[in-house]
């Protein structure tokens, strides 16, 4: 993964990786299918699909709505941090405990995440023990999620 | 609606890789392959869980993504949800505490701008008083589904 990461900023995906994406909407779709939806072979589907993974481009993932489990929680998070310290707090976030997603971004924050908290793992524990170890923060503000969306299903972290 | 319970978390998390064999989560969980696929059946059909295929849009030709948040007049908030849910390039959106009422994550393209995002899809929400877009940069957990034709 580390090695790989300059390497696979640069790699693109093809409008026929696009289209298996879009197929794999339904991401138990046999791969037979979806080789007949997009004109492959099998074998080369396959490929494709295992390439895309290896390098990161796509998951595919049973993903859940926090609302509908007990005791679960979410928050979108927005990130400052001094001003050299940026792209290396960026990188530090993916590594927190119970980030779903994150991003370096434009605007009034340099980074942003969605997170996932529990009992057993509540946002204070996220704070104390996640968000104070990050090198050259300056501030962080909380968005907590209080109702989603039809399409609010996250990768489930914890 | 449904609430899961300690066996659904439990199926969802074997299902990180989403593409498992069902006689491979049976076989970790001590549950029945048939149990499963009634289980996951159960989920998806009431939309608590979604097996699909995420993608890195960084990777993508001419794609981008962002962050968005809306605020909106206080009555408005469920109903602005609502529409935003619906709005063409919106992966995901919900309420939020804080300086906005609702936060998004939007997929955008070349043929479907951050500027058509607002000037033709944000417009159809009523109520909306103020919007900021936080663009991403890209991250290596930042992955969404595809939702754009």
């Amino acid at each position: 993964m580390k090695t790989g990461e300059t390497k696979d900023a640069h790699i693109h995906l093809s409008l026929t990786d696009l289209k298996i994406i879009k197929a794999l909407r339904n991401g138990r779709k046999p791969l037979a299918d979806v080789a007949d939806e997009v004109g492959l072979t099998l074998s080369t589907l396959r490929r494709r699909v295992q390439r895309m993974q290896e390098d990161n481009a796509i998951q595919i993932i049973c993903l859940v709505d926090p609302f509908l489990i007990k005791g679960h929680s979410s928050a979108f998070i927005g990130f400052k941090f001094e001003p050299d310290k940026i792209h290396q707090g960026a990188k530090q976030i993916e590594n927190l405990k119970g980030i779903v997603l994150s991003a370096l971004v434009s605007g009034s924050y340099d980074a942003m995440a969605i997170a996932m908290f529990n009992e057993e793992f509540t946002f204070q524990q996220f704070i104390m023990d996640e968000v104070l170890k990050l090198e050259g923060l300056v501030g962080i503000e909380t968005s907590l999620a209080i109702e989603g969306g039809e399409n609010y299903q996250l990768r489930y972290v914890l | 609606m449904v609430k899961l319970d300690e066996i659904d978390i439990s199926i969802i998390r074997q299902l990180w890789d989403g593409r498992a064999a069902y006689s491979d989560v049976s076989n970790e969980l001590s549950i029945s392959t048939k149990t499963i696929g009634k289980r996951v059946k159960e989920m998806t059909d009431s939309h608590a869980a979604e097996i699909t295929c995420l993608v890195d849009p960084f990777k993508l030709h001419d794609h981008g993504a962002a962050f968005v948040g809306f605020k909106t007049v206080p009555e408005n908030r469920k109903e602005a949800l609502a529409k935003v849910d619906k709005l063409k390039g919106v992966i995901l959106a919900a309420i939020v505490t804080g300086r906005f009422d609702i936060m998004a994550i939007v997929i955008f393209n070349d043929s479907f701008t951050y500027e058509n995002f607002i000037a033709n899809e944000v417009v159809k929400v009523p109520g909306i008083r103020d919007v900021e877009a936080f663009i991403a940069f890209g991250g290596r957990d930042f992955q969404l589904r595809y939702l754009l034709d």
